[in-house]
């Protein structure tokens, strides 16, 4: 598979209290037993094979590298079914992972989560609250606004003679959005506020998240693309919307400049797979803890 | 809902079965899904599956499956290639006939998958029913149509600063090998029309201008033998950037449940 070597093999599962979430967990032919495991998040509504299979050819990577492997589907997304339990979005997401945690590493296994945009917002939430995780792969996951973004962000822009010309011709974004504003006043809408990263609870809720990854130990690759322009657009971003927290040399952090949120075009797929095949051999991850779960 | 490998060797595909809901009196009745290609498959994934739900609470066994080199099945994307997705529709067709005791299958197919659905259907005995949801009637619009899509992604990507090179040939970051390109040009539905001998349902949800022609070929002049559905309802293998999928395609999949009943 992959044209790799070292065979693997793949089955597919279902797991999870209401039995619900499907999954395929990739076996190495020769585990390595110091290595973790590795999960695997949908990224936003997207299948568990990901955009462009990404997720598929990485964990036959990792497998043929030692590294066990599951992706799933949360409940709701590609062959998951809803739980049926009545918990709201994003509480289900959680207890879907704690689910996978339990049933994919047991009450003693070393994690590495993996996930792209809201998968990777999950995946910080769950490393920066259960112990048995000790690395997070992050791909674009939520950050607030900077004043280094809002200088960057402007000043890119009004360098780009194509701003411009969409601006004189009617067909730069901002049109349409203010076109969009515009008919909601006249429609007088109900509308929910638009979700934002810089609302005072929310940017608290990240804190805590990030704050959690340094208290958890856990060995971090935080990777933004330039596809996401509407919420980052340097580095530093991580950083600088947090500056309490001290991320030390856990963290790995590249900003990725094309426009790629899904870094699904090929040369830009292949520098992902190196990048995180190389970070997942080389990160000293933790060694087992003898107090693994947290409660 | 079962999730399982089946087939051979390197061939290994992934099925998901969804079994009838409840015995149904008479022979068992089994339909096998046919998936579109690439990035009409991601988007369509979770209508297809409340589709197969359905289905199954009509009673009938259902099989979804990923092609070689696509979803999760064996294989890498770039050893694709149509020849080889028929005779993962066959296989698939057998597993479900051994799985559910079936004699006899109906075939659901969307986009390219339909056009495959089609082709395999007018080589065997034991398709007794035909859905093919915006089926490709015409491989070289087709090929039209996913140029115009990777332009509009490449157009989108490169509005701030260039893409890196790349020699590895793609649609809209597919992998498109030149061998899949000469199959999907060889596509001609209308032409294959004359040799289905099945009840046939055609949904369109995203009208083409050979779809008319293909509903004219595929009656036959027989009269009901062809259902042809329009429906109003979003093309669910279309990108809707704010929902990403967009909503589920409520009526269309009301209709098919209604046509296989």
């Amino acid at each position: 598979m992959d044209g790799l070597a070292a065979p693997v093999s793949e089955r597919a599962v279902t797991f999870g209290g209401h039995g619900g979430l499907v999954g395929v967990v990739v076996q190495p032919a020769q585990p390595d037993p110091g290595a973790p495991c590795v999960v695997a998040l949908n990224g936003g509504i997207l299948p568990r094979s990901g955009q462009g299979r990404i997720y598929v050819t990485l964990s036959r990577r990792l497998a043929a590298l030692g590294f066990r492997v599951l992706r799933f589907d949360l409940s709701g997304i590609g062959d998951s079914p809803s739980r049926g339990d009545g918990l709201p979005p994003v509480e289900a997401a959680v207890a879907d992972l704690n689910e996978a945690l339990d049933w994919f590493a047991g009450a003693d296994g070393r994690v590495v989560l993996m996930g792209l945009c809201d998968g990777a917002t999950l995946a910080a939430h769950g490393a920066a609250t259960d112990r048995r995780v000790v690395g997070a792969m992050l791909i674009d996951p939520l950050i607030p606004r900077t004043r280094g973004y809002r200088i960057r962000h402007l000043w890119r822009r009004l360098w780009q003679p194509r701003t411009w010309l969409e601006l004189a011709t009617g067909r730069h974004p901002a049109w349409r959005m203010l076109h969009a504003r515009a008919q909601a006043l006249v429609a007088d809408d109900d509308l929910p506020p638009a979700f934002d990263p810089n609302d005072p609870a929310v940017r608290a809720a990240l804190k805590d998240i990030y704050q959690g990854l340094v208290d958890n130990e856990v060995e971090t690759f935080a990777l933004f693309t330039g596809g996401m322009q509407h919420r980052h657009c340097y580095r530093e971003q991580l950083l600088e919307a947090f500056p309490e927290v001290t991320f030390g040399d856990r963290l790995r952090l590249e900003y990725f400049a094309a426009n790629d949120h899904h870094l699904e075009w090929p040369p830009h797929r292949d520098w992902l797979l190196e990048a995180v095949t190389g970070w997942l051999t080389s990160a000293p991850f933790r060694a087992p803890s003898p107090a693994a779960v947290s409660a | 809902m079962t999730p399982f490998f089946f087939g051979e060797g390197e061939r290994r595909l992934l099925g998901v079965y969804d079994p009838p809901a409840h015995g149904a009196g008479g022979a068992p009745r089994a339909a096998v899904f046919c998936a579109p290609w690439g990035p009409d498959y991601i988007v369509a994934h979770g209508a297809l599956r409340r589709l197969a739900f359905n289905l199954a609470g009509g009673g009938r066994h259902v099989l979804r499956f990923d092609y070689f080199g696509a979803g999760d099945s064996a294989g890498e994307a770039e050893e694709a290639d149509l020849a080889g997705w028929r005779d993962d529709i066959e296989m698939a067709i057998e597993e479900l006939k051994g799985m559910s005791g079936a004699p006899r299958v109906s075939l659901v197919g969307m986009r390219l998958g339909a056009s495959l659905a089609a082709e395999v259907a007018a080589q065997r005995m034991d398709v007794d029913r035909l859905a093919l949801w915006d089926p490709i009637v015409s491989g070289r619009d087709y090929l039209r149509e996913l140029e115009a899509d990777h332009a509009e992604w490449v157009g989108e990507r490169t509005r701030y600063g260039p893409l890196a090179p790349t020699d590895a040939p793609n649609r809209v970051c597919h992998p498109f090998s030149r061998t899949l390109e000469a199959e999907i040009a060889a596509v001609d539905l209308a032409a294959l029309a004359p040799k289905l001998k099945q009840k046939i349902l055609l949904v369109v949800t995203e009208p083409r201008p050979g779809h008319e022609a293909l509903a004219a070929a595929l009656s036959g002049g027989k009269a009901g033998r062809l259902s042809v559905e329009t429906v109003a309802d979003s093309a669910p293998w279309r990108l809707n950037r704010q929902g990403f999928g967009g909503p589920m395609p409520s009526d269309a999949l009301k209709r098919i449940t209604a046509w296989m009943a």
